[in-house]
């Protein structure tokens, strides 16, 4: 491959494919094996890399694949404690303990919806790609995109209220 | 809701930035249905947006990948270690060669060797120039040491 190609794919998209599997395996040293072998893999197959369309969306169906296979084999996602961090802001310790806790919350609710939807809610909030982003690297309709985005913040919604009255 | 209401997914897709035709936001302002309705996937998208963090591939993560998919030039490496072996033959005396085959050490040293290049290809995400730099250090180890022994044994 082209490390210039490579570099500029590192640039764009490098931190964005590690916070989508930071925050799909819980765990900061499986986001940056899932990130590196993201790129290795995407090195490795690159002539499957239709090159008149974008490669985020491409980038990031490897990235699901390997974190779908990262679930498969964990009994539990280790959310680690760090991996719940949350945006770098100026604040008291106390703030940012509850702005944790509130984080770590947040993602138990994830994990426990089905993957259909916490795909999506990945893809939109945490790689911020347009629904036709999405749904080419889920390979799906924009109608379905649009159904499971809807279902699965409503979904999110209702796990958090649960876990938080369990 | 009336009957030019929008859907639902139509209402998330003006939240998410994804529609922007004028008409919905008058619509808005003329529709309490619609407006709870916008309202309800306005905080349920805020509630999700939560997910969103800052953190950043470590620079040693991704210095890792770009050294892994480097073309690693091991052909090179190989090239050298010979011509410096040859090279090292040549300064220790006519007919060296022979006696580089009949110095049983040879061989151990040999293996060590392998067994060394073996473990740097094993770690190949360092620099290349780090392996590089230890492989001839291994290199030049082993001409002193053979250079050593053939001193000892005269």
């Amino acid at each position: 491959m082209d490390s210039k190609f490579l570099r500029d794919l590192m640039d764009r998209y490098g931190n964005k494919v590690y916070r989508l599997a930071l925050r799909s395996t819980g765990s900061r040293h499986l986001a940056e094996d899932i990130t590196q072998e993201t790129f290795l893999r995407a090195c490795a197959h690159l002539d499957r890399y239709d090159h008149h369309r974008p490669p985020g969306p491409w980038l990031f169906r490897i990235a699901l694949n390997l974190c779908r296979n990262q679930a498969r084999k964990a009994w539990e996602i280790p959310l680690d404690w760090a991996a719940g961090e949350p945006a770098a802001y100026e604040a008291g310790p106390e703030q940012l303990y509850l702005e944790k806790e509130r984080n770590q919350e947040l993602l138990r609710a994830l994990y426990r919806l089905p993957e259909m939807y916490r795909e999506v809610l990945l893809l939109k909030h945490v790689s911020e790609l347009s629904y036709a982003e999405i749904g080419a690297a889920l390979d799906l309709e924009l109608s379905l995109v649009k159904n499971r985005l809807y279902r699965g913040r409503l979904a999110l919604r209702a796990a958090l209220t649960a876990g938080r009255e369990d | 809701m009336i009957k030019d209401c929008p859907e639902v997914i139509t209402w998330q897709a003006v939240v998410d930035g994804e529609e922007d035709n004028p008409w919905y936001w008058g619509h808005l302002d003329s529709c309490p249905a619609c407006r709870a309705v916008y309202r309800e996937i306005e905080a349920a998208a805020g509630l999700a947006s939560g997910l969103l963090t800052e953190a950043v591939l470590p620079p040693a993560a991704a210095r890792r990948i770009l050294n892994r998919v480097k073309p690693f030039p091991a052909g090179l490496i190989v090239a050298l270690l010979f011509s410096l072996l040859g090279g090292s033959v040549a300064l220790l005396e006519p007919g060296g060669l022979s006696w580089w085959f009949s110095v049983g050490v040879v061989r151990q040293w040999g293996l060590i060797l392998d067994a060394a290049i073996g473990l740097l290809f094993l770690v190949k995400n360092l620099d290349p120039l780090v392996i590089l730099a230890t492989a001839l250090l291994l290199v030049g180890l082993e001409v002193a040491i053979l250079y050593k022994i053939k001193l000892v044994e005269g």
